[in-house]
């Protein structure tokens, strides 16, 4: 059993308010088991399995392990491998996750690249989200771009986005003959966007400029401005041209 | 009429803007999550907006969006004001924020260099706008400056409007959150109906100019 080295925290008191005015803050690095205290750090980096007590703030964040943050979290660049929760909200600059990112509250960021899956009780806000896995959002999606490759089912209340791109992970037909991945389908009640490319998408209704809808798609109504194909394998119920 | 509401499906028709650029305003916190109001219709869950709050800032946004950032834009038009901010008496007045006379007016007791916060300088901006256009007497100026002091800091960073009533020569002060539904008794003139986001927004926009 790897013995716990925690670096010693001036001021950590659980509440990440107090911990900067201090002047600057210091690093935290976690190596092994253990917990620790939430506060303002600059660069967080922990290496095993950690619960973080109370709220934090930090310039960068490296998890290599299972962490939990015992409260709201907000930090600028992330890079996970493993398992890392939130049990409050998230807010970070660029994440890249290895893994499997669980938000009790709500997530906002600039951009998340995903390989494994995300979980968000609350409302996710992303610039950027290029997901291999697969999500399951609470609350309404609201990115810039959406480029999913699923590997199982993923889903959210509603989604709004400027481009989104929906497609099973793999080779295709190969690959569902050897293991079919029936559950991996994208399910929301709302999906409105500008350009929308999507395969395997079950909605009540899909609303955009340009919208493509292909193999494995289950769509109740379908309305689009300027443009919409609907290829083998997609099935609609009704389609509508919008005016203006 | 305040109460009207627009559905987002007529806003895109009506303003000529897309979905992606509608969700990336409201990321952006352009246009405040309490806007999205969610009701039920015979179609299912539809997104409505106030139309009277929503019009007039998809306006402002695609006006301004070439000049500044979306960030900077969300501060010129979020409610918050400028925090730690302050100018003197003389910038005030050097910059016409607000004029001499209302600055002697309302301040003329206040010895010394003083600098005046954004807020401060907030109601004397609101003041000197109903007195410039006649709506206003330099008395009823005093107890509408002290009306603010009182209860604007209550709203924190809510939208509120100033109301400004008069029945029978007695004026009465108000503030109310913005876009409420107002009705009052017989007699009763609405002189004005100021929503203050404005007016902070105007006064963010003529702070940075100067800078």
């Amino acid at each position: 059993m790897t013995k716990f080295v925690g670096k010693s925290v001036a001021g950590a008191s659980g509440n990440a308010s107090g911990g900067a005015d201090s002047g600057e803050a210091s690093d935290l690095s976690l190596d092994g088991i253990g917990n620790a205290s939430g506060g303002a750090y600059r660069n967080v980096k922990i290496d095993g399995v950690a619960g973080i007590e109370g709220d934090t703030t930090s310039a960068a964040l490296r998890v290599n392990g299972v962490v939990t943050f015992r409260g709201n979290l907000r930090t600028g660049a992330v890079g996970c491998s493993g398992k890392l929760k939130v049990e409050g909200d998230l807010r970070f600059g660029e994440a890249e996750l290895d893994g499997v990112l669980t938000v009790e509250g709500g997530l906002g960021g600039e951009s998340l690249r995903l390989k494994g899956g995300l979980k968000v009780r609350g409302a996710c806000e992303l610039d950027s989200l290029v997901a291999d896995g697969a999500f399951k959002v609470g609350g309404l999606l609201n990115v810039g771009r959406l480029d999913v490759r699923l590997r199982a089912a993923a889903e959210a209340r509603e989604i709004g986005a400027e481009t989104i791109l929906v497609r099973r992970s793999g080779s295709g037909r190969l690959r569902d003959w050897l293991a079919p991945r029936l559950a991996a389908d994208l399910k929301a009640e709302l999906i409105e966007g500008d350009e929308l490319d999507l395969e395997y998408t079950v909605a009540k209704r899909v609303s955009g400029n340009r919208v493509r809808l292909g193999r494995g798609c289950v769509i109740g109504e379908v309305e689009y401005r300027d443009e919409l194909s609907v290829l083998p394998g997609a099935k609609i119920g009704k389609e509508m041209k919008l005016g203006g | 009429m305040e109460g009207d509401l627009i559905s987002k499906k007529e806003l895109l028709d009506a303003t000529g803007i897309s979905y992606g650029q509608l969700y990336r305003w409201k990321r952006k916190q352009l246009i405040p999550e309490n806007w999205f109001i969610r009701k039920s219709t015979f179609t299912g869950q539809e997104t409505f907006f106030p139309k009277h709050l929503i019009m007039p800032r998809i306006d402002k946004i695609m006006n301004m969006k070439d000049e500044l950032s979306l960030d900077q834009l969300a501060d010129r038009l979020s409610p918050t004001l400028l925090p730690g901010y302050e100018l003197s008496r003389s910038e005030i007045v050097k910059r016409n924020i607000v004029s001499h006379a209302v600055m002697e007016r309302f301040t003329g007791q206040e010895t010394g260099s003083r600098d005046y916060s954004f807020e401060r300088l907030l109601y004397l901006f609101v003041a000197e706008q109903l007195l410039v256009a006649g709506e206003m007497g330099t008395e009823e100026g005093e107890r509408l400056i002290a009306t603010l002091e009182s209860h604007f800091p209550k709203f924190q960073d809510r939208p509120c409007d100033l109301v400004f009533t008069r029945k029978m020569g007695v004026s009465v002060f108000a503030l109310v959150s913005a876009g409420a539904e107002l009705f009052f008794e017989a007699g009763v003139k609405l002189v004005a109906r100021l929503p203050l986001i404005e007016a902070i927004e105007r006064l963010k926009g003529i702070w940075e100019r100067g800078e």
